[in-house]
């Protein structure tokens, strides 16, 4: 019976057999030093895992004023466990002054333009069965692995809808930085660990255009589906961004975290 | 998983503390042969495997658990041989066939090298991923940015293919539930 042992087995034995050359250490020293191509982002892009926790955040905090700091800090472990487990480096936590001045504020279109940096422009093409809207201002955390140091960015806004079954779903308006590299096609979210001891990853297809100087992105899910979010990003024009196939954040010099306290 | 170390050694050479290449001497072995058996060139093997190499020294000062260092090298090994066939599709010309063949001592093995040739390239990842490097599904679609579900829906088919190339004659096949409870 040619099992998995077996598998296992064989392959191991015809792997084993190939032969080697020597060690290219030299080699792979200048290639370690060696500048990344220029196609290559330098810096890491946005780490929007942060982003899905960050509304399930503003939806539990606003129930559970008291217990928000005890949520950030799960949401944020869970987060960190994902990251450690696709091979990235999460930043260290933030500090808790700073997540205390991450203020989430429930404003109307007109306030949250004026509280933002770049021209808003607000979602269009929702699903037909939207019931409810939520606005949101929020601030932002910025890490920048160079210094090794938090601080707090510019507001960024959120647009959480209510729809028919009991879903909801959240748009995510920020200010557009190339700098900050190309969004991942991809969001992991971190569930409880397995029976290994590892955590379970759930892979979430995140969505990420352009009107002008704002990203506006979101993550499918139960919410929402990535078809919808594409009929969202055609009805407003947005230019749709170069998403990275690689899961985890590149090493580089800066993160950016959206914490909702 | 074939790649054992000392956990000191890895946190020697992520301290800078003179342990790389004695910690590369033994990761290049495995990046080398995992990258041949996808790419199925020498000269792209190598540079894939010194690719992942140079990656692996670059950020081993970031990895903050020695234990998770296999499974990382595993997928840092496949993305860049993966990375390579994306950008430079191999292909192998009527007469070039030096290149790729690998002479094995035992028949079987070169059978089951040259079957695993014959699977696309991303079940040949999948496959060497799973049944050498041990990682589980959830693991492989982290590493390789697939579905949990097509990676197990490309073992299958990898599995499948090889029973046929190898003559297994008790070949079954396997629903869903019976994928999912071998493949984690």
């Amino acid at each position: 019976m040619f099992d998995d042992a077996a598998i296992s087995t064989s392959i191991g034995a015809a792997l084993r057999n190939i032969p080697v050359p020597a060690l290219p250490f030299n080699a792979i020293v200048n290639k370690m030093h060696a500048p990344a191509p220029p196609s290559a982002p330098r810096r890491v892009g946005y780490v929007r895992g942060a982003v899905a926790a960050a509304a399930v955040l503003g939806i539990l905090a606003g129930a559970y004023p008291a217990k928000s700091i005890a949520v950030i800090q799960s949401l944020e472990a869970r987060y960190r466990a994902a990251l450690q487990a696709l091979g990235g480096t999460a930043p260290p936590p933030a500090p808790h002054a700073l997540v205390k001045s991450l203020q989430a504020q429930r404003v109307t279109l007109a306030q949250a333009r004026s509280g933002v940096s770049f021209t808003l422009v607000a979602p269009a093409g929702l699903p037909g069965d939207v019931t409810g809207s939520r606005t949101e201002l929020i601030g932002t955390g910025v890490y920048v692995n160079a210094t090794h140091v938090w601080r707090k960015d510019g507001n960024a806004v959120t647009f959480t809808y209510t729809r028919s079954g009991g879903r909801s779903f959240d748009l995510l308006a920020d200010k557009y930085d190339p700098r900050n590299g190309l969004p991942g096609k991809y969001m992991f979210e971190a569930k409880d660990a397995g029976p290994d001891g590892r955590p379970v990853l759930v892979r979430h297809e995140h969505f990420a255009w352009r009107n002008g100087d704002q990203i506006m992105s979101a993550i499918a899910g139960d919410g929402i589906t990535a078809a919808e979010i594409r009929k969202v990003e055609q009805a407003m024009n947005g230019v749709p961004l170069r998403l990275r196939d690689l899961h985890a954040p590149q090493s580089g010099s800066q993160s950016k975290v959206y914490l909702v306290p | 998983m074939p790649l054992s170390l000392d956990e000191a050694l890895i946190r020697n050479a992520a301290n800078g503390g003179g342990g790389l290449e004695r910690l590369l001497a033994q990761v290049w072995p495995e990046a080398y042969r995992i990258s041949l058996a996808i790419l199925r060139d020498r000269g792209l093997a190598e540079d894939a495997a010194q690719d992942a190499c140079a990656a692996l020294a670059r950020s081993l000062p970031q990895l903050k658990t020695p234990a998770a260092f296999p499974a990382w090298c595993y997928r840092l090994i496949v993305n860049h041989a993966l990375s390579i066939a994306r950008r430079r599709p191999v292909t192998v010309a009527l007469d070039a066939g030096a290149d790729c063949k690998v002479s094995f001592e035992r028949a079987d093995a070169l059978d089951l090298y040259d079957a695993l040739g014959a699977l696309p390239i991303a079940q040949r990842a999948a496959l060497l991923l799973h049944y050498y490097a041990g990682l589980n599904s959830a693991e492989i679609a982290a590493a390789t940015s697939l579905p949990a579900s097509t990676v197990r829906f490309h073992l299958m088919l990898a599995r499948r293919a090889l029973r046929k190339a190898l003559g297994e004659s008790n070949v079954h096949y396997m629903h869903n539930e019976e994928i999912a409870s071998n493949v984690r």
